[in-house]
């Protein structure tokens, strides 16, 4: 089979699981509300007849249901962010880190790591799938870094087998190679406790899925407690 | 402020777990109109159209608001309101959108076809009370309809 008939077939699961997904949201919400509405209608009109132990199973119901939306909403999310048609261009990818950085100031107060970003580095990508990739890869890089001593985050290029290949690096918290195979780019797969971290593990699994609609290649190098790289390459360079 | 309770509320909803919370939600904000539940588009027809078992209804008594969900059973929710618009006893009726779907295309179609607004219903229960407060003094109490 050749190459771009490969892509097709890609895309067309893509757009089928996209649909698919979007069926069971919808479907999902309705029972759902059910769940949230009617636990609050107990608590709300017999809460009085119930003990503290009642009272925080009923919570929990509730808590349970709420979680399920946001999983729901998270996926909804990387699904709408990562499809739409591929337009591929030259983009400058160090214009953008900056642009994001600029962004990630704002949202971690109180986080300022130190920031290096290779000038004009720029690979032929569809824009606006390019700038959720780095925000995602980025937004990685400061959450794991939050609290660190000396944060360091780098954009740039090196050679790897062979090739240019681009990496956003972290001096953060990192995590053990041993457990991250084969799911550290699925959906929902996190590599630390919700206590430690937020996020609901997305992030990097619609990195890979941006950068497989465009042929590319994804992968990490990760050390606990040293910092992590994620190094990723188009088809077209 | 003076909300006219004797006018109906057509709620067009075919999940009851969805018409008994809705139902609860109103009664939570105190908008103490009757509700008319339709539990499918043919249903909804048949009552804004007065045919069927609602051959008997007077179509002058309009519902004072349509709060509309998309997918229903038989006819869906955009098929009811191409219909009410396209029928000039109700093509000015106030029709609320009211659904799970924030889908841009549901939108789209929706607001093309003529809705009012278009609310899509949140899972969190208070939220969803806050919705339906928001809805009923906007709709109810604020803003002024066609035959009033």
């Amino acid at each position: 089979m050749k190459l771009n008939e490969c892509q097709r077939m890609l895309d067309e699961l893509n757009t089928e699981m996209d649909q698919l997904l979007y069926a069971i949201s919808h479907d999902l919400r309705s029972p759902l509300r059910a769940i949230d509405g009617f636990s609050q209608a107990v608590v709300e009109d017999y809460g009085d007849k119930l003990d503290d132990t009642g009272r925080d199973y009923l919570s929990r119901v509730q808590n349970g249901g709420k979680k399920i939306n946001a999983y729901i909403d998270a996926l909804l999310l990387m699904s709408r962010e990562t499809r739409g048609d591929l337009r591929p261009e030259c983009v400058n990818l160090s214009n953008m880190v900056g642009e994001i950085n600029e962004f990630l100031v704002a949202k971690y107060e109180n986080h300022t790591p130190k920031t290096i970003v290779t000038k004009n580095i720029s690979t032929t990508m569809d824009r606006r799938l390019a700038y959720i990739m780095l925000i995602r890869l980025l937004d990685n890089a400061w959450k794991f870094t939050v609290g660190r001593d000396k944060p360091l985050i780098e954009f740039g290029t090196m050679e790897q087998n062979g090739k240019p290949t681009c990496f956003v690096r972290d001096n953060g918290t990192g995590f053990d190679m041993q457990y991250a195979r084969g799911r550290l780019f699925g959906a929902f797969q996190r590599m630390h406790s919700k206590d430690e971290f937020e996020g609901l593990g997305t992030g990097l699994a619609a990195a890979k899925r941006i950068v497989s609609r465009h042929g590319g290649e994804i992968w990490a190098e990760s050390e606990p407690n040293k910092g992590t790289t994620i190094f990723f390459r188009m088809a077209t360079g | 402020m003076f909300n006219d309770t004797s006018k109906i509320i057509l709620l067009v909803e075919d999940n009851p777990d969805d018409v008994a919370l809705t139902l609860r939600a109103f009664k939570k904000n105190k908008i103490m109109n009757t509700v008319v539940v339709a539990k499918d588009g043919a249903e909804a027809l048949d009552y804004l159209f007065c045919t069927g078992e609602y051959a008997d209804r007077d179509i002058k008594d309009s519902p004072q608001i349509v709060l509309l969900d998309l997918k229903l059973p038989k006819i869906n929710g955009l098929e009811v309101l191409k219909k009410i618009r396209e029928d000039d006893r109700t093509k000015l009726l106030p029709v609320i959108i009211l659904t799970s779907s924030k889908e841009q295309q549901d939108l789209l179609d929706g607001y093309s076809l003529g809705a009012n607004s278009y609310i899509r219903k949140p899972v969190d229960f208070n939220q969803f009370i806050e919705a339906v407060r928001q809805l009923g003094l906007y709709w109810l109490v604020l803003n002024i309809g066609p035959t009033e």
